[in-house]
């Protein structure tokens, strides 16, 4: 838990998008998602996560519905919208696109000049 | 459970925080669960767990914000929703009955339009503050008013308005105006154009600023004028100088002169009046000094509008008391001797330039507020009317409204629903109302206020935002009234009844009742139309003594001198323009159609000229209450070519000339007055205040009314114009064996050709001048008419509908009734009978409002009293046929109910 990496806003949003994208999830299954996929790697608070949720379930990415746990608890599930698949899909392409452009600058061979 | 509170947005801000900390808990207890699994101890787990989700106040917080901002905004959106579905149910259901949705926009479109239409009139007549006035309540008007004539002077003479720039007291600015007629152009070219002559301080009192360019100087409008200049109005530059900035310092021929373009005014610029200016000249425009000089000591004639801001803080009587006081001691300055000044005891009276107070009393005024009223009434009318065709249908629907109940559709929803059908059908009415107005409100226009009168359009603020208001009123009594009885009636039976369920009884009175409120608006708009027409046709039939639709007049302005009535002391001009006055008098009596041509100083409704003279064996002259006596001089054909009778002695002949003996002709109240008891044939008048020549009285001719149908008898003396000098003629009149109107055109196109140097010759049918005084009387009588029309016809609809829909719904007790042995003609009497009830009680309501209100309409009624009994009987006849018509349809149907078939359809 040492190196953990800060996660910006619309990171988070991204990938909470990504978790739901499996299917329905209450709030502590997507934390939980979160801490697997990423090996506990992101710096994150729990709190940030329902943040995101609340945020985007206000924009129309999300939808939340109450329903019943494995163990008959009530929980609010959330799921993605049509809304939120598309913009999960625009996300994931910008990211990529980002992602790649700075890896081959930050990776291409240095040429001294002189 | 909860899926159906989320449906419903009942979550109230606790409610949502609730969740929001239900949540919360949750996310701890699995953590610590999963934390406990791994071997910690509560204790442990929960302080991870509770390190692992954040601080938890700001989260509660933050989380409970976000949740509550999302519900407001999910409940917007769930909103807009709603609205959008009852919209397109709304839309489906007028496509499903388009022919119920025609008549309702109908009705309502004629509704609100009528009243857009008054609004627009009554708006640009009482309610617009004058365009480009600054601070309109503190400018005024002034009045002269005398105790030796019986009504205030309205125009002020150039020397008073002199005497009141000297009260510095009262007035910031004092300013002059006069609308005239002004030729522009030169040659075949000429055109007549309306004008204004002003003084500098005119724009100055009224605070206007020009458009581009700049107004008069004091010289340019004072004593010396320097070179002539104009200043045209902003429409008048648009059309003729097509918006050029460069029109500015360009030449236009004014009056005969060419003159030097120095300004525009601003766009829509009309002064204090109604009326569109479209060139403005100086007062003094045309004049030599010694005729500014000759203008400034003519206390008596009286032709310009004195315009004046008030000085800030003083009172309107403080200012009146100063102006008086100014115009007396002007009175002392010019030597009018203390004695008159004393008898006539001058008083300037102000008011507010505001329409609202300057035009309060003008007959347009009055019967355009009382049009508005009544266009109300048949918003009321039609409102009524749409309510009745709604619980109508609103019967037929129950079966689908009690479903949609039955589905778990909100009472409150259904009545949302049931509004919106209804706004929007007013919307469409709106629009229509809008078009009606666009329409009517010309028509309005041109009937109340003449030509002259700028077009409003379509898009004029004030009118679409008096519409859209008579729009949302309309449809909120026109979709709540009729949602009230459907939401209170007992659905669930209906949905057992379906569609054959009859009315309830509380509808079905309300629909009653609807019925003789509307029986009773038609009633009072039928009385109101029919004393107004009844009062129009008295006015029309009033003898004006002579024939306006049998004469024109011809009134050229030779060298563009604007005061063509002043004196000719210079004896060869004036034989000049005698020539030329004859010339075209010639030309005039070659026209075909033209029967008699004469020359005058002056004709009926053209403006009058006062004289003095006296009688000999008597101190003073009596007049009349109209003051006078009033004077003409006219060539020989006069009288016939006006069609005056000459009752007693002869007309002007050849013989009277300059060297015979003089003569005169007076008026039927001269003669009585004058010589009461004896023939006025050979008595004699001094016209000379020098000599005591006689001028004996040849012949007396019939009263003809001098500027007004509306007036008193005044005293009146003729002479020939031979006799006349140093005056000269003023006006071409011809007699016309047929409409005079057909022949003005031709008559203008010949005097005009006659020659390419004459200014612009206006002819115009005397009844052009008569007419405009029609026009108030006229638009009352005509407005009524189709108010009322409109009336009847809708009370006929609503009749009509109601009884169709009361028919159709009790087929089945028809139809038992037939079978039990009921005569046809018994259950027709019985639908005609509800019919005649409701249209009876109506009318008996409307006759009591109508005896009620009729004297508050007197004063603009002529010679006819609003309880005139004719008028009363006429209405009660009109309103027993229709309403026989409108019921008989139901009525046959009814008696022809088939019992089998009513049987059949009902089991």
């Amino acid at each position: 838990m040492a190196d953990r990496s800060p996660v910006t806003k619309g990171t988070l949003d991204v990938i909470v998008l990504r978790a739901l994208a499996w299917g329905p999830m209450h709030g502590f299954e997507i934390v939980e998602w979160i801490d697997r996929t990423t090996n506990q790697s992101l710096d994150l608070t729990d709190a940030a996560v329902y943040q995101a949720l609340y945020r985007m379930e206000r924009r129309g990415l999300l939808r939340a519905e109450w329903g019943t746990t494995g163990n008959n608890r009530q929980a609010r599930y959330y799921r993605l919208t049509a809304a939120g698949s598309a913009h999960l899909r625009d996300e994931t392409r910008r990211w990529v696109d980002y992602a790649n452009t700075v890896t081959g600058l930050l990776t291409s061979p240095i040429k001294t000049r002189r | 459970m909860y899926r159906r509170a989320f449906r419903l947005q009942l979550r109230r801000p606790d409610v949502v925080q609730s969740e929001v900390d239900h949540e919360i808990e949750l996310h701890l207890e699995l953590r610590i669960a999963q934390l406990m699994e791994t071997g910690l101890s509560r204790d442990e787990a929960t302080r991870i767990a509770h390190e692992r989700f954040g601080p938890m106040d700001d989260a509660r917080e933050s989380l409970g914000s976000l949740a509550t901002t999302r519900e407001t905004h999910m409940r917007l959106t769930e909103r807009i929703d709603a609205l959008r579905q009852d919209l397109s149910y709304t839309l489906r259901q007028i496509r499903r009955g388009p022919g119920f949705a025609l008549a309702v926009i109908a009705t309502l479109g004629l509704g609100i339009g009528a009243n857009a239409t008054m609004f627009g009139a009554i708006d640009q007549l009482l309610l617009k503050s004058p365009a480009h006035v600054v601070d309109p309540s503190r400018v005024v008007t002034a009045a002269l008013v005398r105790r030796t004539s019986p009504r205030p002077q309205q125009v002020l003479s150039f020397a008073i308005y002199r005497d009141l720039r000297q009260s510095p007291a009262a007035f910031q600015t004092v300013g002059l105006f006069r609308a005239a007629n002004m030729d522009v152009g030169a040659g075949a070219e000429t055109r007549s154009v309306s004008g204004a002559l002003v003084s500098a301080d005119f724009f100055r009192a009224l605070g206007t600023r020009p458009a581009l360019g700049r107004f008069f100087s004091e010289t340019e409008a004072g004593d010396a004028p320097a070179e002539p200049v104009t200043v045209v109005g902003y429409d008048y530059w648009q059309r003729e100088l097509s918006g050029d900035a460069g029109a500015i310092g360009r030449s236009i021929v004014l009056a005969g002169r060419p003159h030097r373009i120095i300004g525009v005014a601003p766009p829509d610029f009309r002064g204090v009046g109604l009326s569109r200016i479209d060139v403005f000249a100086p007062v003094t425009d045309g004049m030599s000094a010694p005729g500014i000089a000759s203008l400034a000591r003519q206390r008596q004639s009286f032709a310009y509008l004195v315009v004046a801001r008030l000085q800030p803080g003083i009172s309107l009587q403080r200012a009146e008391e100063e102006a008086t006081a100014a115009v007396i001691s002007g009175e002392r300055r010019a030597g009018t001797p203390e004695k008159q000044v004393a008898a006539a005891a001058p008083r300037i009276s102000l008011t507010s330039a505001r329409p609202r107070e300057a035009r309060r009393d003008q007959p347009e005024s009055r019967i355009s507020v009382l049009l508005g009223t009544v266009s109300l009434f048949v918003l009321l009318l039609a409102c009524a009317n749409v309510v009745n065709l709604q619980l109508a249908r609103a019967v037929r629907r129950r079966r689908e409204i009690a479903l949609r109940v039955a589905l778990g559709v909100s009472r409150s929803r259904l009545i949302r629903q049931l509004v919106l059908d209804c706004m929007v059908l007013a919307m469409a009415g709106g629009a229509l109302g809008v078009l009606v107005a666009r329409f009517g409100g010309a028509f309005v226009r041109r009937a109340l206020l003449g030509t002259s009168v700028a077009n409003v359009p379509v898009t004029d603020a004030r009118i679409l935002a008096f519409t859209a208001v008579a729009t949302i009123v309309a449809g909120l009594i026109t979709g709540l009234l009729p949602a009230r009885e459907v939401v209170r009636s007992d659905l669930a039976s209906s949905l057992k009844e379906g569609t054959k369920g009859s009315a309830s009884r509380e509808t079905r009175r309300l629909r009653f009742i609807l019925l003789v409120a509307q029986s009773a608006l038609a009633t009072v708009l039928l009385v109101g139309t029919g004393i107004f027409v009844l009062s129009l046709r008295r006015i029309e039939a009033v003898p004006l003594g002579f024939t306006p639709d049998r004469a024109a007049v011809a009134r050229p302005n030779f060298s563009g001198r604007r005061n063509a009535e002043l004196p000719v002391d210079d004896p060869a001009r004036r034989a000049q323009i005698i020539a030329q006055f004859e010339r075209l008098r010639q030309v005039a009596l070659q026209t075909p159609g033209v029967s008699h041509a004469a020359l005058a100083l002056t004709a009926p409704f053209e403006g009058g000229y006062a004289a003095g003279l006296r009688l000999p064996g008597r101190d003073s002259v009596p007049v009349t209450r109209d003051g006078g006596p009033y004077y003409n001089a006219v060539s020989g054909d006069y009288f016939q070519a006006i069609g005056a009778r000459i009752v007693q002695g002869r007309a002007f002949t050849e013989s009277d000339q300059a060297a015979g003996s003089h003569v005169a002709i007076v008026n039927e109240t001269a003669a009585r007055l004058w010589w009461p008891g004896e023939s006025a044939i050979g008595k004699c008048i001094q016209l000379d205040d020098d000599s005591p020549r006689c001028t004996n009285v040849v012949g007396v001719v019939q009263n003809t009314h001098r500027q007004a149908i509306v007036e008193d008898e005044y005293v009146q003396l003729i002479v020939p114009l031979s006799q006349a000098a140093p005056l000269v003629p003023g006006v071409v009149l011809f007699g016309t064996t047929g409409d005079a109107e057909k022949v003005v055109a031709e008559a203008h196109r010949r005097l005009q050709s006659m020659d390419s140097a004459l200014p612009y010759i206006n002819v115009r049918p005397l009844d052009a001048l008569v007419a405009p005084r029609l026009r108030s009387w006229r638009l009352g009588a005509t407005m009524f008419t189709v108010f009322g029309a409109l009336a009847v016809v809708l009370a006929a609809i609503g009749l009509y509908s109601v009884l169709a829909y009361d028919v159709a719904e009790r087929r089945l007790e028809l139809g038992v009734r037939s079978a039990l042995g009921a005569a046809t003609r018994r259950l027709a009497l019985l639908v005609i009978g509800r019919g005649v009830r409701a249209v009876a009680a109506g009318a008996a309501l409307g006759v009591v409002i109508s005896l009620l209100l009729g004297p508050r309409v007197t004063a603009l009624l002529f010679r006819t009293s609003p309880r005139d009994p004719f008028v009363f009987v006429g209405v009660a006849f009109v309103l027993f046929v229709v309403a026989v018509a409108a019921t008989l349809v139901p009525a046959v149907r009814a008696a022809r109910v088939d019992p089998m078939e009513a049987l059949r359809g009902g089991a």
